[in-house]
């Protein structure tokens, strides 16, 4: 099973977007797929039609629990889902990393059933964006072609790097995808500076700016079962392959 | 039809037939000529009118010395446009355009500093402070300075006379033509305004400030990790 967090501290850069098609077209190639809303707006849950739920990794952490009783089917097949849960958010504000460190006893007493685990993580730098640093071994960065989404990448890697250091040394970065991209030379240039900056971590295929993504959540059907021929289905297929590439052998943890 | 009445008289199929000449039986109106316009039987006198617009068209020379002076407007306005870019590119404060005659060509002008009414020259409510009258136009900046008596009429006094003084230099110094500069060159350059930044291009590094992590990050995450590591060893 592979864990994978879709980290960026800057909002709109397509976390949800990449979490929910990427699961899906992963789901697609007969995989099964897990995804973790961890953020508290719950976009993921809704756009997967599930709902908030009183049970999350939380409370499984806790024991007493059943997997069942947590995960939910998803509107993608071969998808299943663990919604967002108020509980998430603690009360008080000096449980935060007590509720962190809740999150990675969650995430490591997941059954090995799923072959990949994808966990949606929300845009702020806190405790709910960076306990998966913890418990994951790889993280993705989407990231919106837009100059000001630049210093947001720098982010995240820099709390790759703190994680690696203090807690969870086999922390890597899978890749950056580049989202909404538009046919543009400003955008060609972001990604090129993206690459040139980054190198051959920045994934070869983009994911193109299109309405059918803007039009998929109200239908809650990821963008492969909405519009299953368009391009920007094709997009998130041809991501999935080249994160499927890089993450080798499924089987291996 | 009978030809010796020399008009035509209408039959019940044609209820307003053309007139036509008794010699040559040719039709006599000039909207056969030119097409009958829909309106042509609601309203006989605009009929006529736009058959005369479009017979002058046919008249050569028509309208020549119009569009001579749509022109000069036209390039008047373009000019004095020119002038507020370039004043604005140089960061000089713009300066009121004189007042010209507005045409359709030329663009809306500027507030102009003809006399407002203000507090200084309206009269003052009975019982209050009586204002000084003003004896010259003032403009909207001077007058919220010259504005109602107060304790602070001295320095309002002073700010007046600035801003007419400034008002009036602005005046004095229309801004030139760049005609008129390139044939001048003895006289000094003006202040040299500063260039336009230049557009990104293609294979242009990131500027720095973009590939920064903010300095708030490592030390956020570096306070959690290290809280998550005393809970497990606490847990111990």
């Amino acid at each position: 099973m592979r864990m994978i967090a879709l980290s960026n501290n800057k909002g709109g850069s397509g976390k949800t977007t990449t979490a929910v098609n990427l699961a899906s077209a992963l789901g697609e190639r007969g995989l099964r797929v897990l995804v973790v809303d961890l953020d508290p707006q719950g976009s993921a849950t809704m756009w997967l039609g599930g709902r908030e739920s009183s049970i999350g990794l939380v409370e499984f952490s806790a024991g007493g629990t059943r997997v069942s009783e947590m995960v939910r089917s998803s509107t993608a097949p071969g998808v299943d889902l663990i919604p967002t849960s108020p509980s998430l958010v603690p009360s008080s504000r000096g449980s935060e990393n007590q509720t962190g460190l809740a999150l990675v006893r969650g995430f490591h007493r997941l059954p090995d059933y799923w072959d990949v685990v994808l966990v949606d993580t929300p845009p702020t730098l806190g405790y709910l964006s960076l306990a998966p640093l913890v418990a994951c071994g790889h993280i993705v960065i989407p990231v919106e072609a837009h100059a000001l989404a630049m210093p947001g990448v720098a982010s995240v890697i820099a709390s790759i790097d703190r994680a690696r250091r203090n807690v969870n040394p086999h922390v890597e970065l899978l890749g950056i995808v580049a989202c909404r991209v538009n046919p543009t030379s400003h955008v060609r240039d972001i990604v090129g500076q993206l690459r040139a900056r980054f190198g051959p971590v920045v994934l070869e295929h983009t994911v193109r700016d299109a309405i059918r993504i803007a039009e998929a959540p109200a239908l809650r059907l990821p963008i492969t079962r909405y519009a299953p021929v368009s391009g920007v289905a094709n997009d998130y297929r041809a991501v999935a392959a080249e994160l499927l590439a890089r993450l080798g052998d499924l089987s291996s943890t | 039809m009978p030809r010796d009445k020399g008009w035509a008289e209408p039959s019940p199929a044609e209820p307003n037939p053309a007139p036509v000449t008794p010699d040559t039986g040719r039709s006599r109106s000039l909207v056969p000529l030119i097409g009958t316009p829909a309106h042509a039987e609601a309203e006989p006198g605009r009929s006529l009118a736009v058959a005369w617009g479009r017979l002058a068209r046919l008249v050569p020379g028509r309208g020549l010395r119009t569009r001579a002076r749509q022109d000069a407007e036209f390039e008047a306005a373009a000019r004095e446009a020119y002038r507020s870019a370039r004043r604005l590119e140089s960061g000089a404060p713009l300066v009121p355009a004189p007042p010209a005659p507005r045409s359709a060509a030329a663009p809306t002008p500027e507030p102009s500093p003809a006399p407002v009414a203000t507090p200084a020259t309206v009269p003052a409510p009975q019982g209050g402070l009586v204002a000084k009258p003003a004896t010259r136009p003032t403009t909207p900046t001077t007058a919220s300075a010259s504005a109602p008596t107060t304790p602070g009429a001295a320095s309002a006094t002073a700010l007046d006379a600035a801003a007419a003084a400034s008002s009036a230099s602005a005046w004095a110094t229309p801004p030139r033509h760049p005609a008129e500069q390139s044939a001048t060159p003895d006289r000094a350059p003006e202040a040299v305004s500063p260039a336009p930044p230049r557009r990104r291009q293609p294979g242009d590094t990131a500027p720095d400030f973009l590939l920064r992590a903010p300095t708030s990050v490592s030390p956020k995450a570096d306070d959690f990790f290290e809280g998550l590591v005393r809970h497990v060893e606490r847990d111990r």
